[in-house]
């Protein structure tokens, strides 16, 4: 199998340890660096997994530029149910545009949401939700924000507790087929393991064991039992 | 103005009577007359001289170091090593700096400088000098990453002020380019010996900060310090102007070029980003004005303070004590790195969970993945230790990184891991703190440490 990692130079946020997770949870997989200036493999191939994580806004600029001769390619790998995890910041960029000041900076345009980012108003937030019955958390910090509109229902997962997309909103992420987006920072995959596990499994269609899996699954309950502690402010 | 004066004296006032209570100046005073007047530090009374340290990592030993020299000198110097770095702490620290009628009462002043306060600061400070040791990651949820701290000082440092900078950096080597008249650059060459190349989790000079393209390092000592050109663009490194060319650990003495001429200066302590700090420090007085053997001589006097860094027995191990800013995964790699190329066999222990985050909510282990722990797997790393709230995680990320189960001893309390502690086959034993931990670690884990080891040697 083939996993097409987009943009490793620029990732942030401990985002390099998704990568380096699903690299030790398949071992076996060829890994597929795509640099910013080079062709993505995606265009002419159809990998197996797809991944871009969290960067910086200029380099989310660029990410864009280059993105966007092949975002048609993107939505038909989309629609065939190739497996696609984009997290963090890269988010954005299958939006419609990102509003920065008196900026309009068009993006891909393949997901119903626009996104309002401030470089002076942070927004970090904790997020503790459900999917396929089991709970997801995880932390979140960025400059943009997204907003679907009305219309849009194609979330990741539904939130319990703490923040969604945005402040007081309960949908976190973006799901479509076999494509999740999610602004959990990383390391998004180490802090759930229970959807890790699922997730990679259905990617290389053979079960998978997690490294120290007893281990990852104790720490993920204890963290599950700090953001249902309701003396423990989860905003 | 009269909200100012207003702000003025209720700063005064609430100076004195924290003086009074006994409580060290903070940055109440500061925070009051703000409260009172948003732009207090437009009208408060400054020093001619002002020299501003910002960085990353390093800024508050930087600073200890250039007060020290220029008090050597009987110069009288106004700082904010007791107050905070940030908007409050500089009102406060100037409201000290002047006398009942606004006029300042010391020639020269020394602030640290939090880099996320910058357009706070520098739109009524305008700095004689400013040096920024380095800009690395640090806090995501406050910091976010370099390219956001290098815009929050880089857009808003004013033109006229004498920059001193990391020609090492990749990043912060690049403030005030084609803004500011004056750049001066300091480094370190590569030193004998040295083993450079290292791998690192985090490198944000990958990228070409310019264009986005990849970045050739040329030399590479850690994570994005070293020397680099872009692949694509004509963005490159600059040529130092005070470059440590050698060190001597034995005699603990550096020497360092000073704009082309060689001087040897005392070394205050060998581990390399100290060394970047003392280099930053020759530069600046340099530039101020002092001649190298002055320095020179003032550097002879220098320590580092024993809150950051302190050495003590427990038995036949020795136990070195050091700073951790915890959140930051470099200042995490750093002593990872440090530990590992130090002679004989070591044994490590953190303590840099963040214990207020932890009351409050819930700490991200975001920074333990992008901290280099997969170097303590060398056979020389005899036992690492954690304690604390996330010990778990941290035993996790360790398991990742390569280190045999049979090392790791963790637990939730620090009594807990020195009831397990073991040190045998150990020479020494490096203790990580986070700042916060300070007073746990001298009242409680140390004299336990001293006590366990000393006692099992009878």
């Amino acid at each position: 199998m083939t996993i097409e990692i987009l943009y490793k130079d620029y990732l942030l946020f401990g985002d390099e340890a998704n990568v380096d997770y699903i690299v030790k949870c398949l071992p076996d997989a060829e890994i597929s660096h795509t640099s910013i200036h080079d062709k993505p493999y995606f265009a002419e191939n159809e990998p197996d997994l797809i991944y871009m994580g969290a960067m910086s806004e200029n380099n989310q600029e660029r990410a864009i530029e280059a993105l966007m001769p092949y975002k048609d390619r993107l939505n038909e790998l989309i629609e065939k149910g190739v497996h696609i995890l984009f997290t963090s910041t890269s988010c954005d960029v299958l939006g419609k545009y990102i509003i920065d000041g008196d900026r309009k900076i068009d993006c891909l345009g393949l997901f119903d949401f626009t996104v309002e980012r401030k470089m002076l108003r942070r927004f970090n937030a904790m997020t503790l939700g459900t999917y396929n019955g089991y709970e997801m958390m995880g932390f979140k910090s960025q400059f943009g924000v997204a907003t679907p509109s009305a219309e849009c229902n194609e979330f990741f997962f539904d939130v319990t507790r703490g923040s969604g997309l945005y402040k007081d909103f309960k949908k976190e992420g973006f799901k479509r087929n076999n494509l999740i987006a999610t602004y959990i920072i990383g390391p998004f995959l180490i802090l759930n393991p229970i959807f890790t596990k699922e997730w990679l499994s259905n990617v290389s269609g053979k079960e998978i064991t997690l490294p120290f899996e007893d281990l990852a699954m104790e720490c993920y309950r204890n963290r599950l039992a700090e953001f249902k502690d309701e003396n423990r402010k989860i905003e | 103005m009269l909200k100012f004066l207003i702000a003025f004296f209720a700063g005064k006032c609430a100076k004195i009577l924290l003086k009074l209570l006994g409580k060290r100046a903070t940055h109440f005073p500061g925070k009051l007359a703000l409260k009172i007047c948003p732009d207090f530090l437009r009208y408060i009374g400054k020093p001619k001289n002002i020299i501003c340290v910002t960085g990353t990592n390093g800024k508050t030993s930087t600073c200890n170091m250039i007060e020290d020299c220029l008090r050597q000198d009987n110069i009288k110097v106004l700082d904010n090593s007791f107050g905070s770095n940030t908007l409050p702490g500089i009102c406060a620290t100037f409201i000290d700096g002047v006398n009942l009628f606004n006029k300042p009462v010391f020639d020269t002043c020394v602030l640290e400088v939090d880099e996320r306060s910058s357009l706070h600061i520098y739109k009524y400070v305008t700095p004689t000098y400013f040096i920024c040791s380095n800009l690395f990651r640090d806090s995501v949820m406050r910091n976010a990453h370099t390219e956001f701290i290098f815009s929050m000082i880089n857009d808003y440092l004013p033109s006229s002020t004498k920059l001193i900078l990391n020609g090492d950096d990749v990043i912060s080597s690049r403030l005030g380019k084609g803004a500011n008249e004056t750049r001066i650059f300091f480094g370190v060459d590569k030193l004998e010996g040295e083993q450079t190349e290292e791998h690192n989790i985090i490198n944000d000079g990958r990228a070409c900060p310019e264009c986005g393209a990849k970045m050739i390092f040329d030399f590479k000592r850690y994570h994005h310090i070293g020397k680099a050109h872009c692949s694509r663009c004509d963005m490159a490194s600059p040529v130092s102007d005070y470059v440590v060319k050698s060190v001597d650990e034995n005699a603990m003495t550096m020497t360092v070029s000073l704009k082309g001429k060689e001087f040897v200066f005392p070394m205050i302590n060998e581990a390399i980003f100290n060394i970047y700090n003392e280099v930053s420090v020759i530069a600046l007085l340099s530039e101020y004005g002092f001649e190298p053997e002055k320095i020179a001589s003032f550097m002879k006097n220098l320590h580092i303070t024993s809150t950051r860094y302190n050495e003590t027995q427990a038995g036949d191990v020795k136990v070195i004590c050091t700073m951790l800013k915890g959140y930051n995964p470099i200042a995490c790699s750093r002593n990872c790195h440090t530990a590992l190329i130090r002679e004989g066999r070591k044994a490590v222990f953190f303590m840099v969970d963040d214990i207020h985050n932890e009351q409050d909510d819930s700490e991200s282990i975001t920074w333990h993945y992008e901290a280099d722990y997969e170097v303590l797997a060398d056979e020389s790393i005899t036992h690492i230790f954690a304690s604390g709230p996330r010990a778990l995680d941290v035993k996790y990320r360790l398991l990742l990184g390569g280190i045999p189960e049979k090392k790791i001893t963790v637990g939730r309390h620090e009594s807990d891991v020195i009831e397990q502690m073991t040190l045998e086959n150990t020479d020494t034993l490096l203790i990580f703190y986070d700042m916060h931990r300070y007073d746990k670690l001298e009242k409680e884990v140390k004299p336990a440490i001293v006590k366990k080891f000393a006692k099992e040697d009878k």
